[in-house]
């Protein structure tokens, strides 16, 4: 098992009544989302659809 | 004309590699088929080759509606659910913000068809519930995937970034992942109790057999994402004392999708 905990920079706002959304950077935020979807595909492997093999995987 | 002349022998060669050399067709149709994307181990970074799966994922998160949900979450907006309205002005453990809190991600994941687990759990004097859905994979379900958030915060905090944003990050997640099939199973876990020494995680991992840990392969604890103070992108991997090859792939996949994220690894986590 490996363990990974990942997130943004130290938030001096944290435990405070400033931990608000007014301090939620959203383009950082999405970016963090699309690296969570990104890591569930890859760690989870989709099985892919037949169309989308493509031949050079087999000289692995 | 000539490129399409050009382009078959190659694929002949291939066929006849296919033929010539395996005795199980369907295995390797299968293979071919199902065959993961990282393709090598570096020391540090892995190289993953980008596909178009993972890329239609990350296609696939609604910003607007994660924000939606955080400003419920964090009180900026009420929360409204069959039971009525409410304000969340705090989720500390065990209190009626956390209780609302609970019942709106319920109902999220409820109404993208999930049937979620809620186990009651208590240490010392706290006590609280988890939420925990799973999606098993297709080929190895043996094989587990953990995606953790807390979904507490302090007593006198909103608790948006810590951990509002991570809570809507495994919503985001969970919408995504649901009618996707996978070779491996995903677990999302919204835990409570985290700010008083994740209580709840503990519990929930005390109460899991051997087997049921072995099946485990990697835990990736999504905390804080919503704060950059600089906009440079900066994203810390708290890796502790485990070895290096998962921040690596991680690293990796970040800059296989151009994510503009920088990781940097924190080894310490105290």
């Amino acid at each position: 098992m490996q363990i990974e905990d990942y997130h943004g920079d130290k938030n001096p706002y944290i435990h405070s009544p400033n931990d608000s959304i007014t301090h939620i950077n959203a383009g950082y935020l999405l970016k963090q989302m699309q690296a969570t979807a990104a890591f569930a595909g890859q760690l989870g492997v989709p099985v892919l659809p037949a169309y989308q093999v493509r031949i050079p995987y087999i000289w692995h | 004309m000539k490129k399409t002349i050009l382009l078959i022998p190659p694929f002949l060669v291939a066929l006849a590699f296919i033929i010539g050399y395996s005795s199980n067709i369907p295995s390797l149709i299968h293979d071919l088929i199902t065959r993961p994307s990282v393709t090598k181990v570096l020391p540090h970074t892995t190289v993953v080759v980008p596909n178009n799966v993972v890329w239609a994922m990350i296609g696939q998160v609604d910003q607007p509606k994660a924000l939606s949900d955080l400003r419920k979450l964090s009180g900026a907006e009420p929360v409204c659910l069959p039971q009525g309205c409410y304000t969340i002005t705090n989720r500390f453990t065990g209190s009626e913000g956390l209780q609302w809190a609970k019942d709106y991600v319920l109902a999220q994941l409820a109404s993208m068809g999930y049937s979620v687990e809620v186990q009651n759990w208590s240490r010392g004097s706290y006590a609280d519930q988890n939420l925990i859905i799973r999606k098993p994979g297709i080929l190895h379900p043996e094989n587990e995937i953990y995606f953790v958030a807390h979904l507490d915060g302090e007593a006198d905090a909103p608790a948006a970034d810590d951990n509002g944003s991570g809570v809507v990050d495994l919503l985001q997640l969970a919408k995504i992942i649901k009618n996707r099939p996978f070779h491996n199973t995903l677990v999302l876990l919204f835990s409570t109790g985290e700010e008083q020494g994740a209580l709840g995680v503990h519990y929930y991992v005390d109460q899991l057999t051997q087997e049921q840990l072995d099946a485990i392969s990697y835990v990736v604890d999504v905390d804080m994402v919503g704060y950059d103070s600089n906009n440079d992108g900066l994203m810390e991997l708290w890796n502790g004392d485990q070895p290096l090859d998962f921040v690596g792939l991680l690293d990796g996949i970040i800059q296989a999708y151009q994510l503009n994220l920088t990781a940097q690894v924190e080894s310490d986590c105290s």
